[in-house]
């Protein structure tokens, strides 16, 4: 199998296999937190793992429409139920879509009752709660009710090895309220926008860093990427190739100096095919 | 593209161009385990010393190297192992192994061979090439003269040749 993203970028991030974890992602609105927490169900539909989304600003068939325009196609996910959107959007226009829909998203128990019930049957699966921010701003509970909600929900993934994704603007929140969102979650990814200006004016560039994640080692510094037509893409800053395979090295590569030069390695096996193959044909083997 | 013949590859392109196609061919290897799962990967070539064979045998983690029992392989063997093999084996774990072919079976040559011998003669190889010899293939004329080509030890696995076929196999495995 292909080095598969858990979410998007991951394999640059970490280093080997990602823990199942359940994440904080936080970012200032319209920085693409939903298409990440999109992507990262998107993919594990793809390799069989099942995905609940709770969405609080969005409904069930917006939901599939902006996945479909980046290539996300769900509706046989939907269809066979792999795929269960836990509605807390269109209680706003007094509609029940789906048995997933929650009519009292004020009341924390429903929500947690409803996400509860949109597990049966499955066992690893893929949460993505769409977004703290959203149901803070629609539920009548205080903060230490709020964080056992969230405790619950993480112990409730972890139990059965499974990712989640919880998703926060962090301009919406007091310090102390982020600071213990902090402490719930496995690890931490912040998002952030910077103001670049170039020839052709002011570009927007966005930035995604791995803040922190337990029981994995991960670079830490901040990474920029796009939304293009596929989702989210980490860019590089500067790209490093193997000299053996010419493949981006997305990790720290393997480096070996030989006959008082620096090369950069995908792997050791590329280093020792190269050393093996300069070895024949000499200096001129580059 | 029109389908080139091997040796015009070797022929017709410069080491440049040689390097390069090495590096696509490191690349696609990566991408075949990566992608496809793979155990193990056998790249087929002939022992030589062109282009194609020594950059396969560069790519490679393990070498068996397939030789008959006359004196003439022997010593191309022997050189093939000072010249090429102990170089591509110095670094990283690669290492090279002979497998022996077309060894006569007992019933076949009325005991002029048998497994006994061909340890007493494995074991003489290993000391004078210096290279592990893993096992043989037998030689059954049933199968030499056969009038048609198929895969035959998934289609007669009962007979001799196929049972020493897996056993072979499994040897390698444990290698790995």
């Amino acid at each position: 199998m292909t080095k598969t993203d858990v979410f998007p970028g991951s394999t640059r991030l970490i280093e080997g296999h990602m823990p199942p974890s359940s994440l904080l992602l936080i970012g200032p609105s319209g920085i693409g937190k939903t298409i990440f927490g999109k992507q990262f169900l998107y993919n594990g539909l793809m390799h069989d793992e099942p995905g609940i989304y709770l969405s609080t600003d969005e409904s069930p068939e917006r939901i599939a429409e902006s996945m479909k325009s980046f290539g996300f196609n769900v509706d046989a996910y939907k269809s066979n139920g792999t795929l269960r959107v836990v509605d807390c959007y269109s209680w706003r226009i007094g509609n029940r879509l789906n048995k997933h829909s929650v009519s009292n998203p004020a009341d924390l128990a429903t929500v947690s009752a409803a996400i509860d019930y949109a597990r049966q049957g499955l066992n690893k699966t893929r949460l993505v709660l769409d977004s703290i921010t959203g149901l803070m701003t629609i539920c009548s509970h205080n903060l230490t009710y709020f964080s056992k909600f969230l405790q619950i929900l993480v112990a409730k993934t972890r139990a059965t090895s499974s990712n989640a994704i919880f998703l926060v603007s962090p301009e919406a929140h007091d310090q102390v309220f982020m600071s213990y969102l902090r402490e719930i979650f496995d690890g931490t990814l912040e998002m952030k926008m910077e103001t670049e200006r170039n020839q052709s004016g002011e570009e927007i560039k966005r930035l995604l860093r791995l803040f922190s994640l337990k029981g994995a080692k991960h670079k830490t510094q901040w990474t920029p990427f796009e939304i293009n037509d596929n989702g989210i893409r980490l860019k590089n800053e500067k790209e490093l190739r193997c000299v053996m395979c010419s493949r981006l090295i997305d990790w720290q590569p393997h480096s070996e100096v030989i006959e008082g030069k620096e090369y950069s390695f995908d792997s050791l096996e590329c280093s020792n095919t190269y050393k093996r193959l300069r070895s024949l044909y000499g200096p001129s083997f580059e | 593209m029109e389908k080139e013949d091997i040796s015009d590859i070797e022929f017709q392109h410069d080491q440049k161009w040689q390097l390069k196609a090495i590096k696509r061919f490191q690349s696609f290897k990566n991408q075949l385990f990566e992608d496809q799962d793979l155990d193990c990967l056998l790249l087929d070539t002939s022992p030589g010393i062109r282009y194609w064979s020594i950059n396969s045998l560069a790519m490679a983690n393990m070498l068996f190297l397939v030789m008959k029992t006359s004196d003439m392989d022997i010593e191309g063997t022997k050189k093939m192992v000072n010249d090429i093999y102990d170089v591509l084996t110095k670094y990283g774990k690669s290492k090279d192994y002979i497998i022996l072919n077309k060894i006569p079976e007992v019933e076949n040559s009325h005991g002029l061979w048998s497994d006994t011998t061909e340890l007493a003669w494995a074991e003489e190889l290993q000391k004078d090439i210096g290279t592990q010899v893993v096992g043989s293939v037998p030689c059954f004329c049933d199968i030499q003269f056969s009038k048609h080509e198929f895969l035959f030890a998934i289609k007669k696995p009962d007979h001799p040749f196929s049972k020493k076929v897996v056993e072979l196999a499994e040897r390698m495995e444990k290698l790995c």
